[in-house]
C-alpha cells in the first residue's frame, strides 16, 4: 500500500522511534507543536498512549488520523493508509484503549470540532457508534459470546472473562474507526480484527425481553442504515449530516 | 459507574452515577450482591438521576437485577432517568417491562 504524503506528529512517542517510523513510510515528522492548516500533506497524530483528557486538544486540530502506537513493527496498518488515501478521517486505537476511554465520545468530539455534528444530532450518533464499538471489542476482538451475559448465573463469569482478557494479547488488537461525509450523509465505519459473525442469524426486531442483540436493535433504530461487511468485522453506520 | 446505597426497613435505594456501559460488568457485580439477602416484598429502587449515559449492556444489567428481584418476590423501580438515559429506556421499550418513575 502506497503511503500518502503526510506529516507524522508524535505525542508520547520517543523522537528516534518517530523518526524511524516516518522514514519507513517516507513521511515528514515533528515531535510536537501545532498542526499546520495547509492541506498539501495529511497530518497524522501518533499517540504513545491514549488518555481521555490528554487527547482532547488534538481532536480540534486539523489532523487526518489519530493512531495509537501499539508496536513499532506495524505502527500504521495498510487499511489506515488506504482510508487516508481516500480522504477519510481515521482513528486506530487498541482494544484496551477502546475499553478504557469513551472512544465514541472522542470520535464525536472530533466531528463536532470539524462542524460535522450538531449538538442536537450528537447523542444518537454517539450512542450508535458506542454500541458498535462495544460489539467490536467484546464479541469481535475479545471473542466473548453474548449469550454469556444474559442471566444471573453467567453474569459473574462474563464480567470475570472480560476483565481477564484485558491483559491478554487480544487486548492489543485494533478497533479502527473512519468517518466520511458530504452535504447529505455522514458514514462512520467501525472495524475490528476478530473472527466476524453472520448478521443474518441475529434477531431483526427489538424485543425488550431478549437477553441479547439489544445493541444491534438500538443501532438500527438510530441510523439511516447499518451495513455489516467483511464477514462481520466491519460495520458502517449512515446518518444525515 | 459509581453508586451509593440508602436503606430503610422496606426499601433499598441504589443511587447510580456516571456512565453505565459494557466496561462496568465487574462493578455491577457488587450492586447485584445487594439482592443476595432480600426480605420478601422489599422494594428496590435504582435512582438514575446521576447517570449521564447508559448503553445496551447497562440495560442488560437492569434486566438481570429485575429478574433477581422478581425471583425473590421483590419489586424493582427505575427512577429519575433524564436525557440520554431516558431516551435509551424509551428506544428499548423498557416502559413495557419496568416500573419507571420520574
Amino acid at each position: 500500500m502506497a503511503a500518502p504524503s503526510a506529516r507524522l506528529f508524535g505525542d508520547g512517542v520517543p523522537g528516534e522511534v518517530l523518526a524511524r517510523i516516518a522514514a519507513r513510510y517516507g513521511m515528514e515528522h515533528a515531535a510536537s507543536g501545532c498542526l499546520p492548516a495547509d492541506r498539501s500533506l495529511k497530518n497524522i497524530v501518533l499517540l504513545g498512549a491514549v488518555h481521555q483528557d490528554h487527547i482532547l486538544p488534538w481532536l480540534s486540530s486539523p489532523a487526518d488520523a489519530y493512531i495509537e502506537l501499539i508496536t513499532e513493527d506495524s505502527p500504521i496498518s495498510d487499511e489506515v493508509l488506504e482510508n487516508l488515501n481516500s480522504g477519510k478521517l481515521c482513528f486506530s486505537f487498541a482494544t484496551s484503549t477502546a475499553y478504557l476511554t469513551d472512544y465514541a465520545a472522542l470520535v464525536c468530539e472530533a466531528l463536532a470540532a470539524r462542524g460535522i455534528l450538531t449538538p442536537m444530532r450528537r447523542p444518537d450518533v454517539e450512542l450508535s457508534v458506542h454500541e458498535t464499538i462495544s460489539n467490536a471489542v467484546v464479541h469481535g476482538n475479545l471473542a466473548l459470546a453474548s449469550n454469556m451475559k444474559g442471566d444471573v448465573q453467567h453474569f459473574s463469569e462474563f464480567a470475570q472473562a472480560l476483565q481477564n482478557r484485558m491483559t491478554a494479547p487480544e487486548a492489543k488488537k485494533r478497533v479502527d474507526i473512519t468517518a466520511q461525509w458530504d452535504h447529505e450523509f455522514l458514514d462512520i465505519t467501525v472495524a475490528d480484527q476478530g473472527k466476524g459473525y453472520d448478521e443474518s442469524k441475529l434477531p431483526a426486531n427489538l424485543d425488550p425481553f431478549a437477553p441479547a442483540g439489544r445493541g444491534l436493535s438500538i443501532i438500527r433504530s438510530l441510523t439511516l442504515s447499518m451495513n455489516v461487511t467483511h464477514g462481520g468485522r466491519m460495520t458502517t453506520l449512515r446518518f444525515l449530516t | 459507574m459509581d453508586y451509593k446505597v440508602r436503606k430503610t426497613d422496606t426499601t433499598t435505594e441504589v443511587l447510580l452515577s456516571g456512565r453505565l456501559t459494557f466496561t462496568d460488568h465487574e462493578q455491577f457485580r457488587s450492586v447485584m450482591a445487594l439482592f443476595d439477602e432480600p426480605v420478601k416484598g422489599q422494594k428496590f429502587v435504582f435512582d438514575l438521576s446521576g447517570l449521564e449515559f447508559v448503553d445496551s449492556s447497562g440495560l442488560g444489567m437492569f434486566l438481570i437485577a429485575r429478574d433477581t428481584a422478581e425471583r425473590n418476590d421483590c419489586n424493582l423501580v427505575l427512577r429519575g432517568a433524564h436525557n440520554q438515559v431516558r431516551r435509551i429506556l424509551d428506544i428499548a421499550k423498557f416502559g413495557t417491562i419496568f416500573n419507571i418513575e420520574d
